[in-house]
């Protein structure tokens, strides 16, 4: 057996099964949760492409699966990567099972993670955005259930990946190009400019972000939250292969500005637009285009404290993303409205839920005791190292998030003359708590933490 | 002179975006996409052998079989659904977005290889599609301007790459999004959550 059967196949023959027995979700919930564990912990525990022994039994997992003449290739480095995947994937797919938002979403859940997980493993690359295009025509179902009417920010969704899809794979070709030509400084730009906008429709990179606020705030937080965990990751994971595999653009002198200021724009438009928001499910779009800013800025920094930020980062965005798309959907199913002046007082009835989601944003303001303050210090430090005005504006954007969560604390704790008491039921409480135990340890002990993550960079041998 | 043969196939795409940028009857403009997958196949049959250029065709047509198929409202013409938007502001818009496909077809010379007229059939569906995607919020339309921008690139992306297995992922793509736009403009009855 090859890895990709594993990490590709089988997650996508059980999707199948899942669908079929999609009327039952706690069974299918459970078998999702199980299966991703199984896979990450596979992940973490079997070496691929090595022989190794289970007991008396020599085993190896070899590395390719061809398949009509192109290759799906994951390798030994890419199993952190994998570990880390799964283990988000079970995480969400435990949401899913609790929350209930729609009987599709699991089995769908399954595809979409086989299908990112082939599109980075997938040889040529260009394949890769076919298959991401192909993920994001399945989501689609998730995102708008039946018998509803599809929102203005589904279809921008839908129009700024499928954009991405032909600029990529032009990109693709011009790559080809400059592979035979590298001195020719026009095909250098082609590729460079069709690649950074395929990039930029994916990632929903300033200005083209407007999809991400409105998606938030008319699908459901778990379905729009699964959405925004995955596709970035994996969209800036391949924007790394694209940078690990072509030294002519790692070393383009422009690689490094644009970022810095594509990063900062982010990071400052989506920290102020925060303060402003009336809901709190915009503002958490919001607090991740305020974070891919400065996963960016990370990326831009071309050494090893920015790759090393970049990788574990990673953690305390997908916990804080897991933790407000549960909060929010919880206090919705307590009956509040996610607005800013629906959830006046939810603070006194469930202090933990709202702690939680406090913590949750507090966590992408990268406060000291958060998990992210141990990874945005050092990026604020070697930025300001280059560019003391990036490093001011940057931080008027977490500014700007931190004003926004001011006033959701405000709206939460309102009323405080009321008798406090704990409302959550006792998953509820535990989820919850078990979660601000993971941010608040990822900020405590953060070389622990971040430990494992940072095995995700051997994919990525020739960068810092 | 051979050139000159595919110069006709670029008329039609003008005249089928035009009409799916300005019909507000579903019948018409779903004959004018099946049209426009014709021209497409015409255009990409200059570069590829018929074989290969006719799965173009047939996953066209498939798409414009399941938008048809499947999208309930027969009936209904699209203006029901539309928001207001003069035609003759959409017959100026598509004048202007053409005219600039045209120059930039000339002046994009070094940036895609391909021959004039599929560089110009190419562009022409881009950016009629951009338009469509553009100044519309109703779902269907927009899937309309999304397979005509994917149209495009395949016409421009044919002469420059010859892949069989691009082709076969693109046209899941293409039979995908019409399944999406199927999808989304269906008033399905709700199914019994949980």
């Amino acid at each position: 057996m090859s890895a990709p059967w594993f990490w590709i196949i089988l997650p996508m023959v059980f999707a199948g099964i899942l669908w079929l027995l999609r009327n039952n979700s706690k069974i299918t919930g459970i078998v999702s949760m199980v299966l991703q564990a199984i896979l990450a912990g596979l992940a973490a525990l079997m070496p691929i492409g090595i022989s190794t022994r289970i007991g008396p039994i020599p085993v190896e997992i070899a590395s390719t699966l061809s398949i009509l003449g192109r290759r799906l290739v994951l390798e030994n480095a890419d199993r952190s990567y994998l570990a880390f995947l799964f283990a988000v994937g079970a995480l969400w797919a435990l949401i899913t099972m609790i929350i209930k938002p729609h009987r599709s979403v699991v089995p769908l859940q399954m595809v979409i993670i086989s299908l990112l997980v082939a599109a980075r493993a997938v040889e040529p690359f260009l394949f890769g955005a076919v298959l991401v295009e192909i993920a994001v025509l399945v989501s689609i179902p998730m995102l708008v259930p039946p018998g509803t009417r599809p929102g203005r920010g589904v279809l921008r969704y839908l129009i700024f990946q499928t954009l991405a899809l032909p600029v990529i794979l032009l990109a693709g070709w011009a790559f080809n190009i400059v592979q035979i030509y590298p001195e020719n400084q026009a095909a250098l730009a082609r590729a460079s400019i069709f690649l950074g906008l395929g990039f930029a429709f994916w990632l929903g990179v300033f200005p083209f972000y407007t999809w991400i606020p409105m998606l938030s705030e008319e699908s459901h937080p778990v379905v729009n939250g699964f959405i925004l965990s995955f596709l970035p990751f994996i969209f800036l994971m391949l924007g790394l292969d694209f940078l690990n595999g072509f030294v002519w653009l790692r070393q383009g002198t422009y690689l490094v500005s644009v970022l810095q200021v594509t990063g900062v724009l982010m990071i400052v438009t989506g920290g102020i637009w925060a303060a402003f928001q009336q809901t709190l499910v915009r503002m958490a779009a919001y607090a991740l285009i305020l974070d891919t800013g400065f996963l960016l800025l990370a990326i831009s920094l071309q050494n090893q404290v920015g790759m090393e930020t970049f990788a574990a980062n990673w953690i305390p965005r997908q916990l804080s993303l897991i933790l407000l798309a549960y909060g929010f959907s919880t206090l919705q199913q307590h009956g509040y409205s996610l607005s800013v002046a629906g959830v006046k007082g939810s603070g006194v009835k469930y202090p933990i839920l709202t702690a939680a989601i406090a913590l949750a944003f507090l966590s992408f303001t990268g406060l000291p005791l958060t998990g992210t303050f141990a990874i945005r210090e050092p990026i604020l430090g070697e930025l300001s190292r280059q560019s003391i005005v990036m490093t001011v504006w940057a931080l008027v954007g977490v500014a700007g998030l931190l004003v926004g969560l001011l006033r959701v604390l405000f709206a939460f704790f309102a009323f405080s003359g009321r008798d406090w008491r704990s409302g959550e039921n006792w998953y509820e409480g535990l989820i919850f708590i078990a979660g601000m135990v993971l941010l608040l340890g990822a900020g405590l002990f953060p070389a622990e933490f971040f430990k494992g993550i940072l095995n995700m960079l051997e994919s990525f041998p020739n960068l810092p | 002179m051979s050139e000159w043969l595919y110069i006709i196939p670029v008329v039609i795409l003008i005249g089928t975006t035009i009409i799916l940028q300005i019909s507000w009857n579903w019948r018409w403009s779903l004959i004018a996409l099946a049209i426009q997958y014709l021209a497409v196949f015409w255009l990409i049959s200059s570069v590829w052998n018929i074989g290969l250029a006719a799965v173009k065709l047939i996953v066209g047509l498939t798409a414009v079989a399941l938008l048809g198929v499947l999208f309930p409202d027969t009936h209904h013409d699209i203006d029901e659904f539309r928001v207001g938007s003069p035609r003759a502001f959409q017959l100026v818009s598509a004048g202007l977005v053409i005219s600039l496909a045209i120059v930039l077809s000339v002046s994009l010379g070094d940036w895609f290889p391909p021959a004039i007229p599929l560089r110009l059939g190419g562009l022409i569906l881009i950016a009629m599609g951009l338009i469509q995607v553009g100044i519309t919020t109703q779902p269907i339309r927009i899937i309309l301007g999304l397979l005509t921008i994917l149209s495009g690139f395949e016409v421009i992306y044919a002469a420059m790459v010859n892949s069989v297995l691009v082709t076969g992922l693109l046209a899941m793509v293409t039979v995908g999004m019409a399944m999406v736009g199927a999808y989304l403009s269906a008033r399905f009855i709700r199914e019994d959550e949980e």
